[in-house]
């Protein structure tokens, strides 16, 4: 006959406890991450950024580009049961830091199958110093100025949706710089919320952008409208437009 | 009995040989009762980000307090005669009113003493950005042949206990009178993180205590457009993005730059955007000081600036210049001058302690 001592009971209530929480884990309960490749083509050509070889392409300006800093924002991952979920953070992506051309986002309940997402910030989450936290240096690189109270309120702060920068050839030995840098203006938001993208259930997709896009459709010459475009409410309505439809979504391979 | 013998004298031996490992430390006072005071830093939430600040040195009023004294000691030269305040002086916004700036042995340095005001918030440390914190940047000068020249920390640290006046104030800012090097740089770095200016008249302004005159929100203007274009590198807070750019002052390049750090061939030229506030009292401007005057910076970015393969497209008037009328050069100058603060330049807390 085997008696429970003190000391075992102690053990055999151990035992319970810990085969307890063993067991009420969820084996079945995994969890997902999507990997977002950032890349940025010209003529279908992946860019090489940070320097000024001008690129003959099939657009109507001739360009190099020196780097490309953008924000996604309203970001919306969808999943194959017609499930979504909705990222509270936004994704800055800026060409001169690699670090910032690959995220991943994690805890997914399943793998991804559509995404959707905003070029800039809606005007309820533009706020002056909003992100000032944020990190990749995002706040002093992205900043929109701030100049209400003056007469020049064409600016009412916030941060801007998009820098393009490198340098544009005007006649066959004249180049120039060009900053198409976009945000909102006069209080309109150009911001652009694209329709959502679908894709194959995957764990690693790829968002493409079109930089020729931004000239094409309708023609947006770099040579007319020069340099200095942040408050030219033209060049904002114009490259509004044209960013309609450069981003592409694959997944990869 | 033999046994125990041997056990008493094996016993001996082991606590001779521990007794003699013993190292004598002289205790102070202070370092019986070690309770320093910690500083919360105090700044604009809304327009500075948090500071950078580790969490293995956290500010307190003592290790401010020696990092002051430490600051200003030509005790951290080889020969002391030179101190950090020697080339960071406060009249001067924490920079020099000189092109170069003298070390030891009147050895001349090779670029502008560069302003400390609000590095506690700052990213990048140095013109070409080679420190990674304030602590790696106040190990610099220690021994950089044409500053401070010491050879080793052991000199320093070695001058450091010979003085009378330090014994008590390391205690009380890190409970041990056993020096080394970490403490010093601790010490510093915790002072120059308390450098904050934030009371210009342009704070002032933001915070609806002043009115900026006609010319001073003309010259915001243009300072905050594209028309003069200075905020995308001085964004309104700090007032420098923490990046390195090429601002076209050159076609070819004597000092790389940036490029020494990184051997990136992109970055030759390029140099920290430096902080514009108190731009009045940081003359001469530039990483080699070679600008005497606002009104010379003005005018250089006025006309453009030079074309290189590694000038920043942020200026982008090269080859166009801005093309400020005279107004506008004056209104842009007088903006610039609210960013002066006068209780930064003239805060007794920053002062010489000695």
């Amino acid at each position: 006959m085997t008696f429970i001592t003190k000391n075992n009971s102690i053990r055999l209530l151990f035992m319970f406890i810990l085969s307890f929480c063993i067991y009420s884990c969820d084996p079945d309960e995994e969890s997902f991450s999507l990997t977002i490749d950032f890349k940025h083509l010209v003529d279908d050509v992946e860019v090489v950024y940070g320097n000024d070889n001008l690129i003959y392409n099939n657009s109507s300006n001739i360009y190099s580009v020196r780097r490309l800093l953008y924000v996604l924002s309203d970001i919306t991952l969808y999943f194959p049961d017609n499930t979504f979920l909705e990222i509270d953070d936004f994704i800055f992506i800026n060409s001169d830091d690699s670090a910032t051309l690959r995220h991943t986002l994690y805890d997914l309940p399943q793998q991804c199958s559509g995404i959707r997402f905003r070029l800039g910030f809606s005007s309820d989450d533009n706020i002056d110093n909003a992100y000032i936290n944020s990190p990749y240096n995002f706040h002093s690189l992205m900043l929109w100025p701030n100049l209400f109270g003056t007469d020049g309120g064409t600016f009412q702060g916030g941060y801007h949706h998009l820098k393009l920068e490198g340098k544009f050839l005007v006649n066959s030995d004249e180049s120039y710089f060009y900053n198409t840098h976009t945000g909102p203006i006069n209080g309109f938001d150009y911001s652009i919320l694209y329709p959502t993208f679908y894709f194959d259930s995957t764990s690693s997709i790829s968002i493409y952008m079109d930089i020729n896009k931004w000239y094409n459709n309708p023609f947006y010459d770099l040579t007319s409208f020069g340099n200095g475009i942040m408050d030219n409410l033209d060049a904002q309505e114009l490259l509004y437009q044209n960013g309609l439809d450069i981003f592409n979504v694959q997944p990869n391979a | 009995m033999r046994d125990y013998i041997s056990f008493i004298f094996f016993s001996l031996i082991v606590f001779m040989i521990l007794s003699g490992c013993y190292k004598y430390n002289p205790v102070c006072e202070s370092c019986v009762e070690y309770n320093p005071t910690p500083i919360s830093l105090i700044y604009p939430f809304a327009s500075f980000p948090a500071p950078n600040t580790p969490p293995w040195n956290q500010l307190t009023e003592e290790g401010v307090n020696l990092g002051r004294h430490l600051f200003y000691d030509p005790i951290l030269s080889s020969d002391n005669t030179v101190s950090c305040a020697s080339c960071h002086k406060q009249e001067y916004a924490f920079g020099d009113n000189t092109q170069y700036s003298f070390g030891i042995n009147q050895s001349l340095g090779e670029r502008n003493a560069p302003t400390i005001i609000n590095i506690a918030f700052h990213t990048a440390f140095d013109w070409d950005g080679k420190s990674s914190s304030v602590e790696d940047q106040a190990s610099r000068p220690i021994f950089n042949e044409i500053e401070l020249h010491n050879n080793n920390w052991s000199e320093v640290i070695n001058r450091i206990k010979m003085s009378e006046l330090y014994l008590d104030l390391f205690c009380a800012a890190f409970g041990t009178s056993d020096i080394d090097s970490s403490h010093v740089l601790k010490a510093i770095a915790q002072f120059e993180r308390t450098l904050i200016s934030d009371n210009s008249k342009f704070d002032q302004y933001l915070r609806g205590e002043v009115v900026l005159s006609p010319e001073e929100i003309r010259g915001f203007n243009i300072y905050s457009t594209e028309r003069g274009d200075c905020f995308h590198c001085h964004p309104i807070g700090l007032f420098t993005n923490n990046m390195f750019h090429n601002n076209g002052i050159d076609s070819q390049f004597e000092d790389l730059g940036r490029y020494n750090v990184t051997n990136n061939m992109l970055d030759q030229g390029a140099f920290k955007s430096p902080s514009l506030r108190n731009i009045e009292f940081s003359a001469p401007y530039m990483h080699d000081g070679r600008f005497e005057t606002l009104e010379q910076v003005i005018d250089h970015y006025d006309f453009g600036g030079y074309d290189s393969p590694t000038v920043d497209p942020l200026m982008k008037y090269i080859g166009i210049g801005l093309m400020l009328t005279e107004q506008e050069k004056t209104d842009l100058k007088a903006f610039l001058l609210t960013l002066s603060d006068e209780s930064f330049i003239n805060n007794a807390d920053f002062s010489n302690p000695f």
